[in-house]
């Protein structure tokens, strides 16, 4: 996913071996301008869950302040420090965080040393420069000290005692202390007491903090959840499908059993029941859950195309030539039977997404202070007419992004296969 | 027929077990239980597993030896299976409602959820059929194209944002709509009709909350069932012999293309326990999805597993039924002949 994400120069059909066959799916792809649109704005809203610490922040890219000692003008970086800094504490949730401002760097190096060697012709060879330059990315992540930086900047620069340079949104995700549920600035000015300094496009959740840069960090979450607990889900799908496909009898009748249960049963329920026995509320048991519970749809394709590629002469090949099942499943089977898949994946991102949303919406979802769709949702429950603005706004994301996911996944299948009808997500 | 029902039957008994298996280890297995739970109102030390003894208040080494979670996992799962099926003793609730017996909540829930849950489906059905129907009668025309979008759009929308919307709305614009509950509270001297009309009002937004994603899937299923069947030999073969148009489809590409349909049908009944958990959670709904999400956000671990069996059984019987209903309608598939 990340490299389609980046690779969105005009030629992407991506290096692998079926160049031909990619290339086709590209063109056939780009005729549905619908899809097209929707790969757009698929790769907008990574654009943003990249760089929603660079777009909402409470802290200056660059600060000018005097020493009141030395009455010298210092510059300092803040939102560079915080951008590096490790997590104090290392939950999955920041670990997430870190994970993202890592991708932010290293994904346009790597597009860039991809786009350098292969218009010189050598990606072979070049791509080996991607593990260095992955190392040396990763050096200023552990060089970068934590600290907690408590400076009131934006007071600070209104009270002239220092210049800065803001991020669009000069709020933190975290920052509160705006008044908690205040209607957008824009909506109803009078009801607030006295002046505020401050401008929130879409309000201030219970807690007092700014919804839209909460929105903007929701991104983060959502994303991660729906790519990760896809690549799980794909990952057991794969496994139980290809098993059940290429040994039949006896093991396929059992895996068969085992997905039509699965199928049937309320998934959402046992996602719930599953992360209310567990102790800890974190995005990594969501993403796991999810992941662990959604793998039917991939295992019932896979297992279907196996059986078809079985009676194929080139896998009595290859089981004549003595490789073993494993072998013969991984290099010959599947490379040819994964095509369907990453069509479901892409309803499955959908779907995940949804799923997320729908539990944190419950309660049951990420680590509290952690912004999310659903969780800001779930804010409005009490009143949801008094707090319309936290009602309205955060659904919005979540909509266009599960539409536009399945608008993709729609343009992919019929560009895949035009004989291939099924539901989205189903 | 009889024959294939009855080993469906007995495949169902060992898959159950298993899930019930897998339900008491998870709950054997879980850190923090009820007693542990009501510390942690009291903001105690929360931390360790139930293998652990100390700290654990009466009601907590109760509730262990009821569950015989101080037993090795596989003798307390044996013990626990044989109470329930020597004297139907699900246990009672630990923390929704104090004492009461799991059967006697579920008992009292499972009605309106299924009230719920039943109007649902029939609106699906009477809405997305006929839509299916026409679309892939008229393919291509403005109607058609005008529905797939919509049903697209609304596939996409989360159900507990059209419900926050939907109650938005509700008190913007009709101040006096029930948002909440399934019945209006009794009040005497009101007439049957006005009663019947508040019902329907109350049943209205949830209804339409938990129905419009299931239209979508639903009338696009029967629209692409209906497509592959109409471009079969047989229907030209029909149309050929000077059969009325709405015989052709209503008689002859009907019953084949809506068989997939019957596959859905297998996950209604598990739904009545998982599928309506946000709906009756917006609207103040006391079914099951409340029950449930009330057990679990304070581990009532009787009334989850109780839920987690049931909602196993409602699973096997759903897959049961479809797949008799599939024998039933389709004469393609026999299925002595396979065994």
């Amino acid at each position: 996913m990340n490299r389609s994400v980046e690779s969105s120069a005009p030629t992407p059909p991506p290096p692998g071996p079926r160049r031909g066959y990619w290339a086709g799916v590209w063109r056939q792809f780009r005729r549905n301008r619908a899809a097209v649109v929707g790969l757009a704005c698929v790769m907008g809203l990574f654009a943003v869950a990249f760089l929603a610490p660079l777009l909402a922040n409470r802290y200056p890219f660059v600060w000018t302040a005097s020493d009141p000692e030395t009455g010298r003008t210092v510059t300092s970086f803040p939102l560079v420090r915080q951008f590096f800094a490790p997590p104090e504490k290392v939950v999955p949730e920041r670990v997430l965080e870190m994970t993202y401002n890592y991708l932010l760097l290293f994904l346009p190096c790597a597009g860039l040393v991809w786009w350098a060697s292969s218009r010189l012709g050598a990606w072979r060879q070049g791509r080996w420069l991607l593990a260095p330059v992955g190392v040396l990315l990763l050096l200023p992540f552990v060089l970068v000290q934590p600290r907690l930086d408590p400076t009131p900047y934006r007071r600070l620069a209104a009270q002239d005692q220092g210049q800065g340079v803001f991020p669009p949104v000069p709020y933190g995700p975290f920052e509160q202390g705006f008044g908690n549920r205040i209607p957008p600035t824009w909506w109803d000015d009078e009801s607030l007491e006295g002046a505020r300094d401050t401008y929130h496009l879409l309000g201030t959740d219970n807690a007092g903090r700014d919804v839209f840069v909460r929105v903007i960090h929701g991104a983060r979450v959502s994303l991660a959840v729906g790519i990760v607990s896809v690549f799980i889900a794909t990952a057991i799908g794969i496994l139980i499908g290809a098993t059940a496909g290429y040994f039949g009898g006896c093991v396929d009748l059992l895996l068969s059993r085992l997905i039509e249960i699965m199928i049937c049963f309320p998934t959402f329920f046992l996602i719930l029941t599953i992360i209310a026995v567990m102790e800890q509320r974190s995005i990594l048991n969501i993403m796991l859950v999810i992941g662990v519970t959604a793998w039917t749809g991939v295992a019932r394709l896979v297992r279907g195309e196996v059986l078809k590629q079985r009676s194929l002469d080139y896998v009595t090949a290859s089981v004549a030539l003595g490789a073993r099942s494993s072998r013969t499943i991984f290099r010959h089977v599947l490379p040819n039977s994964l095509a369907p898949v990453f069509v479901s994946m892409t309803f499955g991102i959908a779907s995940s997404i949804l799923l997320e949303s729908g539990l944190s919406f419950l309660g049951f979802g990420v680590d509290i202070p952690t912004a999310s769709w659903g969780e800001l949702l779930n804010q409005a429950r009490e009143a949801p007419a008094v707090y319309w603005w936290l009602a309205l706004f955060p659904g919005l994301p979540i909509f266009f992004t599960v539409t536009i996911y399945n608008l993709v996944g729609e343009g992919l299948r019929d560009a895949m296969d035009p004989r291939l009808r099924m539901g989205p997500a189903a | 027929m009889r024959t294939y029902i009855l080993t469906r039957i007995l495949w169902a008994i060992p898959t159950l077990a298993v899930i019930t298996f897998l339900c008491y280890a998870l709950m054997w297995y879980a850190p923090g239980d009820p007693a542990r739970a009501s510390y942690l109102a009291r903001g105690g030390e929360t931390a360790g597993t139930m293998a652990e003894d100390e700290g654990l208040s009466d009601a907590g080494k109760l509730f262990r030896k009821r569950f015989h979670l101080d037993e090795p996992l596989h003798r307390g799962y044996a013990l626990w299976l044989w109470r329930i099926l020597s004297e139907g003793d699900f246990g009672v609730s630990v923390t929704v409602s104090l004492g009461t017996p799991v059967w006697q909540l579920v008992a009292q829930r499972v009605p309106v959820t299924l009230k719920l849950n039943l109007w649902a489906t029939a609106v699906v059905f009477l809405i997305a059929v006929p839509v299916g129907i026409y679309s892939a009668v008229r393919r291509g025309s403005l109607l058609d194209r005008a529905t797939t979008l919509l049903f697209f759009l609304l596939y996409s929308l989360p159900s507990f944002w059209v419900g926050l919307m939907l109650l938005m709305a509700a008190s913007k614009f009709a101040p006096g709509w029930p948002t909440s509950g399934l019945s209006p509270p009794i009040s005497g001297g009101a007439s049957y009709w006005a009663l019947l009309l508040e019902t329907a009002k109350h049943y209205v937004l949830p209804v339409f909350c938990l129905s419009y994603a299931g239209l979508a899937a639903l009338s696009r299923y029967a629209r692409v069932g209906l497509l592959e069947v109409v471009r079969q030999d047989y229907i030209r073969t029909a149309r050929a012999k000077g059969c009325s148009e709405p015989r052709v489809i209503l008689k002859h590409a009907l019953r084949n293309g809506l068989i997939p349909i019957i596959v859905i049908l297998a996950g209604i009944l598990p739904g009545l326990i998982g599928g309506s958990v946000i709906v009756e959670y917006l609207f103040d709904i006391q079914g099951m999805g409340a029950l449930s999400l009330g057990a679990l956000s304070s581990r009532d671990y009787p009334v989850i597993m109780t839920l987690f069996g049931f909602s196993a059984v409602l699973t096997l019987l759903g897959i049961l039924a479809s797949d008799v209903a599939l024998a039933l309608v389709d004469p393609r598939i026999s299925y002595e002949q396979k065994r």
